[in-house]
C-alpha cells in the first residue's frame, strides 16, 4: 500500500538517538569498575588491618602444651610445678590466689618443626 | 555468546528509522517514540548475556512493540491525548509537500483500527521487513500477518472514505 507512504511520508528521527544510547551505556561501565575497585579496596584494607593481629598471634608449639599439661598434672595447688623436658619460671601475678609461671620447652628433636 | 556493543549499535543504526516511523504512527509523538527505542535497547543492553546476536533485530522489533502497547495502554489508562508535536521540528518534517489534511484523517482512521491489525499495517509498510521476519517478530504465524494486513487495509479504506 505505497499510498499510506504517500498520506503519511517516511519521518526522520530526531538527532542524537545513538549518541544518547552510547552515552547510557558507557555511564553504567564506570560506575561497574568503581564498584569492583571500591569492594577490592575494602578487602585490601581489610587484611591490611587484621594482618598486624595475624603475625602477633605467637606461634603454636606442641612441647609447650605436653610442658604445660605434663607440669599441671598431679600439681598441688601451692607448690611450685615441675615441667619435664623444659623448665618453668613464676612470674610475680599481682594477685595472691593468681600464680603465672613462664613454661619453656626444650627445642625439639624435628628440625621441620616450628620453635 | 554476549551480545557486543558494536552489534547494538550496528543494530540500533539499522532499525532506528523503520522502528521511528512504525512507533510514530502509533503514539504520534516524536520523543515519546525516541525515547521508547532507547528504553528497547537499553533493557536488551541490561539482558546481554542472554541475547543472542543473530536474533538481535527481531528482540529490537519486538521489546519496542510491547513498549509502545504499554505506553498506549498507559495512555488509554489515564485518558492521555499527547500533544501532536508533527512539523515542529525541522528535522522532522517530511522532506516532500504533503497534504497534512490528508495524513490528520489517517491519524485518526489508525486510531480506529484494532491495535493487532494496526502494528501489522504499520510494520509491512514502514519496517522493510519481509513477512516472515514480521511473523517472527511478533510470534504469530506468516498467514495471520497476511490476514491481519489485508484486514487492516480494507477497514482503512472504509475509515479514510475510500482514499489511501
Amino acid at each position: 500500500m505505497s499510498e499510506l507512504r504517500k498520506v503519511s511520508p517516511e519521518r526522520i528521527p530526531p538527532p542524537g538517538g545513538l549518541f544518547r544510547l552510547q552515552k547510557a551505556i558507557a555511564a553504567q561501565r564506570p560506575a561497574g569498575i568503581a564498584w569492583r575497585w571500591l569492594a577490592t579496596a575494602a578487602s585490601l584494607a581489610l587484611l591490611a588491618l587484621l594482618s598486624p593481629l595475624w603475625t602477633s598471634l605467637p606461634p603454636h608449639d606442641d612441647g609447650i602444651d605436653s610442658a604445660v599439661r605434663g607440669a599441671l598434672q598431679g600439681h598441688i595447688a601451692g607448690e611450685a610445678v615441675q615441667v619435664n623436658d623444659g623448665a618453668a619460671l613464676a612470674v610475680p601475678s599481682g594477685h595472691p590466689n593468681v600464680r603465672i609461671y613462664l613454661v619453656q620447652s626444650l627445642p625439639s628433636k624435628d628440625p621441620d618443626a616450628r620453635p | 555468546m554476549a551480545l557486543r556493543e558494536e552489534a547494538l549499535y550496528a543494530s540500533y543504526r539499522r532499525l532506528e528509522r523503520p522502528l521511528y516511523n512504525v512507533l510514530y504512527r502509533q503514539l504520534w509523538q516524536s520523543q515519546d517514540c525516541q525515547d521508547l527505542i532507547h528504553d528497547a535497547f537499553m533493557r536488551i543492553w541490561e539482558r546481554r548475556e542472554k541475547v543472542d546476536e543473530a536474533t538481535l533485530d527481531a528482540l529490537a522489533w519486538t521489546t519496542a512493540l510491547n513498549l509502545a502497547r504499554n505506553r498506549l495502554r498507559w495512555r488509554k489508562l489515564w485518558r492521555q491525548e499527547p500533544l501532536e508535536d508533527e512539523h515542529a521540528e525541522p528535522w522532522h518534517a517530511p522532506s516532500q509537500s504533503h497534504d497534512f489534511l490528508a495524513e490528520r484523517r489517517l491519524h485518526q482512521a489508525l486510531r480506529e483500527l484494532p491495535p493487532k491489525q494496526r502494528e501489522v499495517l504499520l510494520m509491512s509498510e514502514y519496517s522493510e521487513l519481509k513477512t516472515v521476519e514480521i511473523a517472527r517478530a511478533l510470534g504469530i504465524p506468516e498467514g495471520t500477518v497476511a490476514s491481519r494486513k489485508h484486514q487492516a487495509l480494507a477497514r482503512l479504506k472504509l475509515l479514510m472514505g475510500g482514499s489511501p
